[in-house]
């Protein structure tokens, strides 16, 4: 999609030239247009949504939300957050903690976008600190994110809490209008990817979204660090962080939760090791990764 | 209790393992608040509190028709 071809100036969050709110809702017949041969995640499915063809996410054009409410579980320099879960994603986790709305995009109630961002303006006048969007998986429901948006205070601090699988094409409908992008870098190499989530060529895809976003807006990376994959994940996300996004604030995680069909892998029946946290937290440290909580 | 906490429809999920640890999804400032009075040597559990409270304003959160999502 060639945004300057259609006649919209992207500018970073804030800065003034075009209100986030107008860039929003300005792309949002583009990213309607986009579901009739659907390319927002990498998996490049192609099917017309619209018309009811549905691809490996299975989302059609509604987006729905199975939770929108004010939390303070994620890093300390974003809450209290008020979250707005879409439900829906492009991968398919064994071990998703919101298995059951994330693997079904009707889950949840339909998705009211200026109803919802007048929920988050009301959590901000009390006291929240930043907005964000997650699934699931929100890049799938691009429309209604842009409606959300379009719909917020242009100063709010917007948070894109996302698995890092978008498309060029949806990053470009992204573009300027979240402060923070919150990505999971959630698997070290293809191997794991394929087995624990189904999803083909992720290190590269991965790598690639993070590249974007460390460029395009303040990035925070998430690793949740899996019970017997310290070896073979985090370690080899912990070296490239180190390596090619230096200084990029890093929140390793360690209190996996076995949910959903974590069941189905021998290794991820339980919870991580306490020697294996210390562990990776060591490892983080040798690297130098700037690790916040 | 602060304003957040008498949002309705709130929904915090816990799991609690053999070993008497807590795991916990979707932390809500009443749970947090709640937790950090059980075990007040968890430190990052206090801060989480303590944010919960600095942030809280003596007004209730809206209901809305579509409050019961979550």
């Amino acid at each position: 999609m060639n945004l300057a071809a259609s006649g919209i100036r992207v500018a970073p969050p804030n800065e003034g030239r075009v209100s986030r709110r107008a860039l929003a809702r300005a792309r949002v017949p583009l990213a309607h247009a986009a579901l009739r041969r659907c390319h927002l995640c990498e998996h490049h499915c192609g099917v017309d949504r619209s018309a009811g063809q549905r691809g490996l996410c299975h989302a059609g054009p509604q987006a729905r939300v199975f939770s929108a409410q004010v939390e303070v579980s994620d890093e300390l320099q974003l809450i209290p957050v008020f979250a707005i879960a879409l439900s829906g994603c492009d991968l398919r986790c064994d071990f998703c903690i919101t298995g059951s709305e994330s693997w079904n995009p009707r889950a949840g109630q339909p998705l009211l976008p200026e109803e919802i961002a007048r929920r988050a303006a009301d959590a901000l006048d009390l006291g929240c600190r930043s907005i964000m969007i997650l699934g699931g998986e929100p890049t799938i429901h691009l429309p209604g994110v842009l409606e959300i948006v379009a719909n917020l205070p242009d100063d709010a601090t917007l948070i894109w809490k996302t698995n890092a699988h978008a498309s060029t094409q949806a990053r470009s409908l992204l573009e300027g209008l979240f402060d923070i992008w919150l990505a999971d870098y959630k698997f070290g190499n293809d191997s794991c990817a394929q087995r624990l989530s189904g999803t083909p060529d992720y290190t590269r895809i991965v790598r690639q979204n993070l590249d974007w976003a460390a460029r395009h807006s303040e990035l925070i990376v998430r690793h949740l660090l899996m019970p017997g994959h310290l070896e073979c994940c985090w370690t080899a996300v912990a070296q490239w962080i180190a390596t090619e996004l230096p200084g990029v604030k890093a929140n390793l995680r360690c209190g996996f939760w076995p949910a959903w069909q974590a069941a189905r892998h021998q290794e991820l029946r339980g919870p991580v090791a306490v020697s294996e946290s210390e562990r990776a937290w060591e490892m983080a440290q040798d690297l130098g990764l700037n690790l916040i909580a | 209790m602060n304003a957040f906490q008498t949002a309705a429809g709130a929904t915090t999920e816990l799991l609690l393992l053999p070993n008497g640890e807590i795991l916990v999804h979707n932390l809500t400032p009443a749970m947090a608040t709640l937790l950090a009075e059980l075990n007040p040597a968890d430190r990052p559990m206090r801060e989480r509190a303590a944010v919960s409270e600095a942030c809280a304003k003596p007004v209730q959160l809206r209901k809305h028709p579509d409050e019961a999502i979550g």
